[in-house]
């Protein structure tokens, strides 16, 4: 009797994995469909059509304003389903693994920091829209721990996530005091563990973004010393952030990419004349006090869209990128010959056809 | 839900391994720990990456706040890839140990060799995975790593293949219903283990402090992170995970309990007294039939006296029999008593086919025109003592031979009476079987209680089973049974090897 109670146990276990699984499949494949559909609908008659059924679109995003706040703010304005699209956030730790969720499909656009664009550069995934130009990332010491300046950071400790901006702002800052990573002790860690690492006092000094950044310096308070921002090095290294999707996904849905890109461009108008409004829409959506996105407001240069197009028309945009990979070459992070031309890698096309016309 | 799984995994575990300190429950120990540790890790992993849905996040954490906590937990990557890379390379191994561990395959489950054999793998990749050597390894060369992932993922399917198919032997090969009830729910728990780990195997932990460097493998990219299956699958497995646990614990514990309370037995003088007691008592009933016996045959000689011609040949009929009578008691109490006066079992090693002639010659005395189908395989060797273990399994054949011929007194249906002795992993067996007018279900829970009998006749003893049920454990073994009311019995005396 039990022999066959467990064996209806298996069974039932097994057709649910069954139907777990086709579920999943289910989802995704019905996903395509709809974005096919819409592709063609669009293209045959204009997205005008009454009833036209929405194209759900995951972005990946970080918890912070300067990643959620054109996305929120094209979600709350309607922008982003004035263009047939429905925007699903995903959260994400950092930007490398926003590409690497692109790669694997889980995502269809993600937002980059400064940091990860090494990966665009290789040509792992493309960039089709600008997000800013920020000053979110930092290097912090701790006075207790003799960290007063840059050159002190010698022979310390110092929490970093490889591969983000933290890394590169970190990077700077060594390259500034005349160090190298050799003359410190890295340890590698999550953006998170960064926080807990500084204020437990098993590191000496972070290089970590915005909202990291003021929680450490809230929790430590004086004890906290901003040894470097994006500020200071921003002639010699622009800290872009930017949109970007998988290469494939570019070319197989440029259409459901513009229509996005415009919906950025609306949220990016509406943004720049109700900064506080978009802040507190963004606090809510990524579920942290209001006030703490209030303090990331000044993290980067916010442009509309007329800007943007301006700065791509002027070349402006394309010289920022050259330098911004210039700039990893130098500090050893790629060499000349992993790097693409940036027409390769940043839709510039996209951006303007993106454009209100 | 996975970390209430993980805790209760844990926990069990823990628990199951204070009860009962031997290899299984350590081997079951290491698979739960070790599946926890790569599952651990994952968490921490997916909490601090982010990348999975509300609701997922939900299913992993319960709660944001707990994920936040989590999140924010300090430790390394480095350190956090060598958890799950610990959980990874462990797993199969205890797996394995544990599949090994039940097969009956004797060469591969007495080899220390192999089981040597089995812990290079993991070694190997616990050295090559701890980060600073993955990276002095790699760093040059993309060959090199491809090479290293591939390796390790070859070595476990190879090494989950061959449980699995260790496992499937050995359920195949149980034919006997009790051992394999215990058997599934263990092999079920077991699979519901593996399911888990199979889930997430299929990522390389070096992804976790290699992650940002390009170079690195990006074929299954946030593999960890992405839903796998949907939630409702996700929330079966975890459930059955439960379940499983459950049943496989308790199976193992009510075992471990039995154990537990025959060794305590074992040492108190209670229980010997219980043993002594019993054992005399049986003897009593026994000799006090057979002086019935004897007595109505003294009524019958005097009957032929009373009568007016002496028949001298019945005379002689009745004398015969009343000193073969004599000469079977007196045999038997020189036996018994020579055992009895001990106070205790004796156990020294005796070849089980030595025993069961002793217990034959016994039954053949008694019914010597019955036979019985005899199946020793091979010689096996047991700690017994011979005198009680011989005359319990001498009960089983007399009990046995009782209900045959009950089944057969109306029909002309034929008996069988059938001895086997195997080996089933850790047990050395003696099997009984009849096909006798069985029991029912309601008299099967009764039966080895003393003084029980279904039976009325001059061998009623009523302490039959009770005596077989005293030396299997005084053998720190035990007794068991199966039985369908009309078709037969099986009694099994399992020895430990």
């Amino acid at each position: 009797m039990k022999k066959k109670l467990l064996m209806l146990f298996v069974l039932l276990f097994a057709a649910f994995l069954v139907v777990g699984c086709s579920g999943d499949d289910t989802t995704s494949s019905s996903g395509e469909d709809t974005n096919t559909e819409n592709n063609d609908t669009s293209s045959d008659e204009g997205a005008d059509e009454e009833e036209q059924e929405l194209t759900e679109v995951k972005v990946g995003y970080m918890p912070n304003f300067a990643s959620v706040n054109t996305v929120v703010a094209g979600m709350r304005t309607g922008a982003f389903e004035e263009e047939g699209i429905e925007v699903e956030l995903v959260e994400f730790a950092d930007g490398p693994t926003i590409i690497a969720a692109l790669e694997s499909g889980s995502i269809d656009i993600g937002y980059i920091g400064p940091g990860a664009h090494v990966l665009p550069i290789q040509g792992k995934s493309v960039i089709f829209a600008w997000s800013q130009l920020g000053n979110a990332d930092e290097v912090i010491g701790s006075k207790e721990k003799g960290v007063n300046e840059i050159e002190d950071l010698e022979g310390k400790t110092i929490g970093v996530a490889t591969g983000t901006s933290s890394e590169a702002i970190l990077d700077l800052t060594l390259q500034e005091a005349g160090l190298t990573k050799d003359d410190v002790t890295l340890m590698d860690m999550d953006a998170s563990a960064i926080v807990t690492a500084m204020i437990s006092g098993s590191v000496d000094a972070v290089a970590t973004w915005s909202p990291n950044t003021n929680t450490i310096k809230q929790e430590l308070g004086d004890d906290a010393i901003m040894l470097a921002n994006n500020e200071r090095f921003k002639d010699e290294f622009p800290s872009i952030a930017s949109w970007i999707v998988d290469a494939s996904f570019a070319e197989e849905k440029s259409d459901l990419l513009e229509r996005y890109t415009s919906g950025l461009y609306k949220a990016s108008d509406y943004r720049v004349d109700n900064l506080d409004q978009v802040a507190e829409w963004v606090a809510e959506e990524i579920a942290v006090s209001a006030d703490s996105v209030l303090a990331q407001t000044s993290d980067g240069i916010w442009l509309t869209e007329d800007e943007l197009i301006e700065m791509v028309e002027s070349g402006e945009m394309k010289a920022l990128y050259e330098k911004q990979a210039e700039n990893f070459v130098e500090a050893g992070r790629l060499t000349e010959d992993q790097v693409l031309p940036v027409e390769d890698y940043v839709l510039f096309d996209n951006m303007l056809n993106a454009a209100t016309e | 839900m996975l970390i209430i799984l993980m805790i209760f995994l844990i926990f069990s575990s823990i628990t199951l391994l204070i009860m009962k300190r031997n290899k299984e429950t350590f081997y079951l120990f290491g698979l739960c720990v070790s599946l926890a540790t790569m599952l651990t890790g994952i968490l921490i992993y997916i909490a601090k990456k982010g990348g999975i849905s509300r609701d997922l996040q939900n299913f992993f954490f319960f709660t944001h706040e707990i994920k936040t906590n989590i999140q924010f937990f300090f430790i390394t990557l480095d350190n956090l890839g060598m958890i799950v890379a610990i959980g990874r390379y462990l797993f199969p191994l205890f797996l394995l140990l544990l599949a090994i561990h039940y097969s009956r395959i004797k060469y591969i489950r007495k080899s220390r060799f192999i089981k040597k054999l089995l812990f290079i793998m993991p070694i190997i990749s616990l050295i090559l995975y701890y980060p600073a050597v993955f990276r002095f390894i790699t760093s040059e060369s993309l060959i090199m790593q491809q090479i290293l992932v591939t390796s390790m993922m070859v070595w476990i399917v190879i090494y989950i293949i061959i449980s699995f198919i260790l496992l499937a032997i050995e359920f195949k090969a149980t034919k006997i219903k009790f051992l394999q009830k215990r058997f599934i729910s263990v092999i079920a728990f077991v699979c519901s283990l593996s399911l888990l780990y199979l889930l997430y195997f299929g990522q390389d932990p070096a992804q976790v402090y290699q992650f940002y460097y390009a170079e690195r493998t990006w074929g299954n990219g946030i593999y960890y992170m992405n839903a796998v299956l949907s939630i409702p699958a996700y929330i079966t497995i975890v459930l059955f995970n439960i379940v499983f646990a459950i049943i496989g614990f308790t199976s193992l514990g009510r075992y471990t309990f039995e154990i537990l309370e025959s060794n305590r037995e074992e040492i108190t003088i209670q229980r010997k007294f219980e043993a002594i007691s019993s054992g005399a008592s049986m003897f009593v009933h026994g000799i006090k039939n057979q002086l019935l016996a004897n007595k109505v045959i003294l009524n019958r000689i005097n009957r032929i006296y009373d009568s007016e011609s002496v028949n001298m040949q019945q005379i002689k009929e009745y004398h015969d029999t009343l000193s073969k009578q004599n000469e079977n008691i007196l045999k038997r109490m020189d036996t018994l008593y020579n055992s009895i006066k001990t106070n205790v079992v004796r156990l020294s090693p005796v070849k089980i086919k030595d025993v069961i002639n002793m217990s034959l010659d016994a039954f053949h005395h008694k019914f010597p025109d019955k036979t019985i189908e005899l199946a020793i395989k091979k010689d096996i060797t047991v700690f017994a003592d011979k005198t009680h273990l011989s005359e319990a399994i001498y009960n089983l054949l007399i009990n046995a031979q009782e209900a045959i011929n009950e089944n057969t007194l109306d029909e002309n249906k034929q008996g069988e009476l059938k001895v086997s002795c195997y080996e089933v992993s850790s047990y050395s067996i003696v099997e009984v079987k009849d096909n006798g007018v069985g029991i029912s279900k309601s008299e099967i829970k009764k039966i080895a209680e003393p003084f029980y009998s279904n039976k009325n006749s001059n061998y009623n003893w009523g302490m039959g089973l009770q005596y077989v049920r005293m030396v299997a454990k005084k053998h720190f073994g035990s007794l068991r049974y199966e039985s369908e009311k009309g078709k037969g019995s099986t009694f099994y005396i399992l020895l430990p090897k």
